[in-house]
């Protein structure tokens, strides 16, 4: 008996069942998308504690600086898991990605719009950092335009991971992560949006002074 | 030392504390978060563990759309 078998309804996008090869590229894949997902969810830490903290959030036990110390050691730990996210899926074989795509938006065939999003949110990512670390040298004025406009990385961020995890998109629990960090920011800007702090009369009094 | 002083010192040595707990907490998530996103999601993009390919001629039994298999298997083949 000599029966041909041609494209099995089980093989995968290759028309072969699946080859150690293949189980390698799943893994480097699942990989990337799992370090995306949590430096999303870093990144919605990140935003949250930035955004109670230019609310003027404190208490007993979490005075301001302490909410500071934590939105940057947690926006640090993001642009690690970022980093690491980068490196799997450049490193990925048969990924089709090269390093400038990491560093130049838009350049890349493959999803250049879905891509571009996430290497302009690096990048607006690492010039928060960089500019907070020379806060003292540059200013407070342009420390602070930088630093809103770093916010966008957040949206980015999101658009990015929607726009390309085809595949995740159809996991109800994927999609529960990424609606949970919508909200979880929608809650601090609203927040921020209605709270009057207990200084600003002063703060507002004091340029006035400058002026 | 005057005792609010020394209230602010153990309240700020304190929110330290909380700093590093939480700062290495943070660290300890993203890890095991990380591990358990890249398990589930293997599974879902992946087919399942390598299995060797079938040679061409090869009969795979566990295949339903095989000609080869179900009632009228030999006739069709």
């Amino acid at each position: 008996m000599n029966v041909d078998i041609s494209a099995p309804p089980w093989s995968g996008a290759t028309g072969t069942r699946p080859t150690v090869a293949d189980a390698v590229e799943d893994g480097f894949t699942a990989a990337g998308h799992a370090m995306g997902l949590v430096a999303m969810l870093l990144l919605t830490a990140t935003v949250v504690l930035g955004t109670l903290h230019s609310g003027r959030v404190s208490s007993a036990n979490w005075p301001r600086f302490a909410v500071h110390a934590v939105h940057r050691n947690v926006s640090l730990l993001a642009v690690a898991f970022l980093v690491v996210h980068i490196v799997v899926a450049i490193g990925k074989p048969r990924s089709g990605l090269s390093w400038p795509v990491a560093v130049v938006p838009y350049s890349t065939a493959p999803h250049p719009i879905w891509l571009g999003m996430g290497t302009v949110a690096l990048e607006l990512l690492l010039a928060a950092i960089v500019t907070s670390m020379l806060r003292l040298r540059i200013g407070f004025r342009s420390w602070r335009a930088v630093h809103v406009v770093a916010y966008a990385s957040w949206p980015l961020a999101l658009a990015h991971g929607l726009g390309l995890g085809a595949t995740d998109r159809r996991l109800g629990w994927v999609m529960a992560v990424y609606l949970g960090c919508a909200v979880a920011v929608a809650a601090a800007i609203t927040r921020r949006c209605l709270t009057v702090d207990a200084d600003r009369d002063a703060r507002r009094a004091a340029k006035a002074g400058q002026r | 030392m005057d005792p609010s002083l020394r209230g602010r010192t153990l309240r700020r040595a304190r929110a330290r504390t909380l700093i590093a707990i939480v700062t290495a907490a943070s660290v300890v998530a993203g890890a095991v978060l990380a591990t358990l996103f890249w398990v589930v999601l293997t599974q879902t993009h992946a087919s399942g563990m390598p299995t060797p390919v079938p040679r061409r001629g090869e009969v795979q039994i566990d295949d339903p759309s095989s000609a080869a298999v179900g009632p009228g298997a030999a006739a069709r083949s």
